[in-house]
């Protein structure tokens, strides 16, 4: 059997009950060492990941493959998941009951999200997408007494459920032209027959389903609100980890089974990308609550993720990839700031970031790192990346995309850095020092050094990006 | 007697399909909603159980199988989410989740 | 696949196959019928025989003697409980699609060891993290239909 393969998701699961349990049975009252335990389990096991833990190859059928590329969206999952966990032990204190579940769901997330990078059949699409999907349901309405956590739980769940029922629909007439639901076949398929009537009726339902995973244009209706109500670690984990696998799926998708209609489908992305990247940027621009701004960004960085993957050659895909990577740590750094804000204002309002310069210089400093990379100014690991997938479109001609890509930069700045203008040019409402925790302080000096030093030295990332996409796009 | 053939199948699966739809879109109460949901992935499920007869392969009644859990734990954890609602907001019409706003 | 006539193997036969034949192989749902409709009068006969009369109070003519009162408005509140249970019910219960399958070709791979305990110990694995999940539930008070007898004590 080929269940070694399976070994880093099984020791993820594992991590989850654990935790699990260890919630159930144990008396204690503060349950954040539960964090402190999923934490070093996730860092034990990437570590495992990068020292013996990787088993490659295909099996199961070929319904699985563990790659190079599938190995980067695991470690980066993982290293996501554990950041989320630092912030949500930050959290804690406004988790009425439920934290030792809180960590448990998150580990179980994680393990959806790295199910989804090895897919390769649809079966396995559908269940490592419910994982994460439904885990993100209980998520978003964990803060069941207040209002706004129960309606983006509601709201995420009826899109959410829309969205699978689509999802399902297409892999259906899928199924029923090619007479089985493995990728290979689907390719097989279209190279001997083309693109045309139930098979591509369902390949764009599928797409379908997976565009409202990434928040791409038509598919975003969600996101404000969604990012809005959900508990802020939750809302961080959805737009770092919850993104990143629809892209590892839409990626494995489009090379694995969609690869002999590459032309349609190079079209479709490359539309939907500058939809996706000029709405994201333009409706940012009025907004007053940082969560919601931030989950307008984060449709827009979806638009430059699809702009990597519109590029559909090895430079793109690894652009993609490597912009994925910083935005990560980019993002989970604004977040992190978020979470010891909330502590201290209890809203999540722009205005209240007034002066935080003055209240608190390392949360200002480290949202301003956040809030310049993901504008893309040099040197943060924002710019590199944007550089690299501006680099990949021009590289396949595109300069309308690449135009429409730019005017979206151009509006981002003004609303990250209007921000940025408000903490250090603005007087405080009150002036109140923040005071920041330990561990929360370490994460957020951790994460601004990662920023900026992907943003120097961005050489082995670069590398390793472009090696996971150089076996995905052959 | 009329011999039930792969059409007669779509025909009630798309019919299904697009009265869930349907009811997402038209209804305000989200157990209403979520019901059309279901209804949705079910017939998506007579759909694939249909093909899986007609291309004499068993992959589709597995999707049916996770398709029914998954729709299961859906349910399981939705109308926690809904009744957690309803005794915050004393309703569930979606009409009226407008706290959030710019 | 399987030897029970279904409706697409009814269809490429049609032709061929006479309609007496073809209503034959509803005998057994016929004699499914009959016999639950004996089974129910037999039922309710016995009672009427056997049943002792006299000592009937009102809550014995309801439709359910426990649960809720079936007439009245619909609005009412009724315990949580019942929801829980209900999810929990529908939880556990879906193990079963995976469990029967797995059931029916048990038995034909048991031919070879190696698949045999390959799928043995494949479901034994699903099962147990059910286990997991069933152990919280129990653990947390959800299956405790009275409340829970360890409730803590104001502080004296």
């Amino acid at each position: 059997m080929n269940l070694s393969s399976l070994k880093l998701e099984m020791a993820t699961a594992g991590l989850g009950m654990l935790v699990l349990m260890l919630g159930a049975f144990t008396r204690r009252d503060d349950k954040r060492f539960l964090g402190a335990i999923s934490a070093i389990g996730l860092t034990a096991i990437l570590a495992w990941s990068v020292c013996c833990g990787a088993v490659m190859g295909v099996g199961f059928d070929g319904m699985w493959v563990n790659d190079a590329m599938a190995l980067f969206f695991k470690r980066l999952f993982l290293i996501a998941t554990i950041l989320v966990t630092v912030m949500s032990a930050g959290f804690a204190g406004k988790i009425e009951s439920g934290v030792g579940e809180f960590f448990a769901l998150i580990l179980f997330a994680c393990t959806g999200m790295m199910l989804t990078a090895s897919v390769n059949d649809f079966v396995m699409l559908f269940v490592s997408l419910e994982t994460v999907t439904i885990t993100f349901y209980i998520l978003t309405s964990y803060l069941r007494r207040q209002v706004p956590s129960l309606e983006a739980g509601v709201k995420y769940l009826i899109l959410g459920a829309l969205s699978s029922a689509f999802l399902v629909y297409g892999i259906t007439f899928i199924y029923g032209a090619t007479g089985g639901t493995s990728f290979s076949g689907l390719a097989e398929f279209l190279k001997v027959n083309g693109a045309g009537g139930l098979v591509l009726l369902g390949v764009m339902l599928v797409l379908a389903g997976l565009g409202f995973k990434v928040a791409s244009v038509p598919f975003h209706i969600w996101v404000p609100d969604v990012y809005q109500g959900a508990p802020t670690p939750v809302t961080a984990f959805l737009a770092v980890g919850s993104k990143a696998a629809g892209f590892a799926l839409l990626l494995r998708l489009l090379y694995g089974g969609l690869l002999p209609m590459k032309a349609t489908w190079v079209a479709l992305i490359a539309v939907l990308a500058a939809l996706t990247i000029l709405y994201g940027n333009l409706a940012a621009i009025p907004q007053k609550n940082i969560k919601r701004l931030l989950g307008y960004s984060s449709i827009s960085h979806a638009g430059f993720l699809l702009l990597g993957v519109a590029a559909a050659t090895a430079f793109g895909t690894g652009a993609a990839l490597f912009y994925l990577f910083a935005y990560v740590f980019t993002n989970l750094g604004a977040f992190l700031v978020i979470v010891c804000m909330a502590n201290a204002t209890a809203d999540d309002e722009i205005a209240s970031y007034a002066g935080l310069a003055r209240r608190s210089p390392l949360l200002a400093a480290a949202m301003t790192v956040a809030l310049v990379s993901l504008a893309g100014v040099p040197p943060m690991a924002g710019f590199f990346a944007k550089f690299l997938i501006f680099s990949a479109v021009i590289g396949q001609q595109l300069w309308w995309l690449a135009a429409v890509g730019a005017v979206g930069v151009v509006a981002s700045l003004y609303y990250y850095l209007g921000v940025v203008k408000a903490m250090y040019w603005q007087e405080p409402r009150q002036e109140a020092a923040i005071a920041v925790g330990l561990t929360m302080k370490v994460a957020l000096w951790f994460v601004m050094a990662a920023t900026l030093a992907i943003g120097v030295f961005q050489g082995p990332v670069v590398e390793w990006a472009f090696e996971a996409a150089r076996e995905l796009v052959k | 007697m009329i011999p039930v053939v792969l059409p007669h199948y779509l025909v009630v699966s798309a019919a299904l399909f697009s009265l869930g739809l349907a009811g997402v879109i038209i209804r305000r109460n989200a157990l209403v909603i979520f019901m059309s949901l279901e209804l949705m992935l079910n017939a998506a499920n007579l759909a694939l159980a249909a093909f899986s007869r007609y291309n004499g392969s068993l992959h589709g009644h597995v999707l049916v199988f996770f398709i029914i859990t998954v729709a299961a734990a859906e349910v399981a954890v939705g109308l926690a989410i809904i009744v957690a609602l309803f005794r915050r907001r004393k309703s569930v019409n979606v009409d009226e989740l407008t706290s959030m706003r710019l | 696949m399987t030897d029970f006539p279904l409706a697409f193997d009814a269809a490429r036969s049609y032709r061929r196959v006479n309609v007496s034949a073809e209503l034959s192989q509803y005998i057994p749902v016929g004699l499914l019928i009959l016999i639950a409709i004996a089974f129910a009068a037999g039922m309710l006969l016995a009672s009427t025989a056997l049943g002792q009369k006299g000592r009937r109070p009102a809550v014995k003519d309801t439709p359910y003697e426990c649960g809720m009162i079936p007439v009245g408005d619909a609005h009412m509140r009724f315990p949580v409980k019942f929801h829980i249970v209900a999810t929990l019910f529908i939880l556990f219960d879906i193990e079963v699609v995976f469990l029967y399958p797995w059931a029916v070709v048990f038995k034909p791979l048991l031919k070879d060891p190696q698949t045999g305990m390959t799928i043995f110990t494949s479901m034994l694995t699903f099962l147990g993290i059910l286990f997991v999940g069933y152990v919280y539930c129990w653990k947390k008070g959800a299956l405790d239909w009275a409340p829970r007898r360890e409730t803590p004590q104001p502080p004296a």
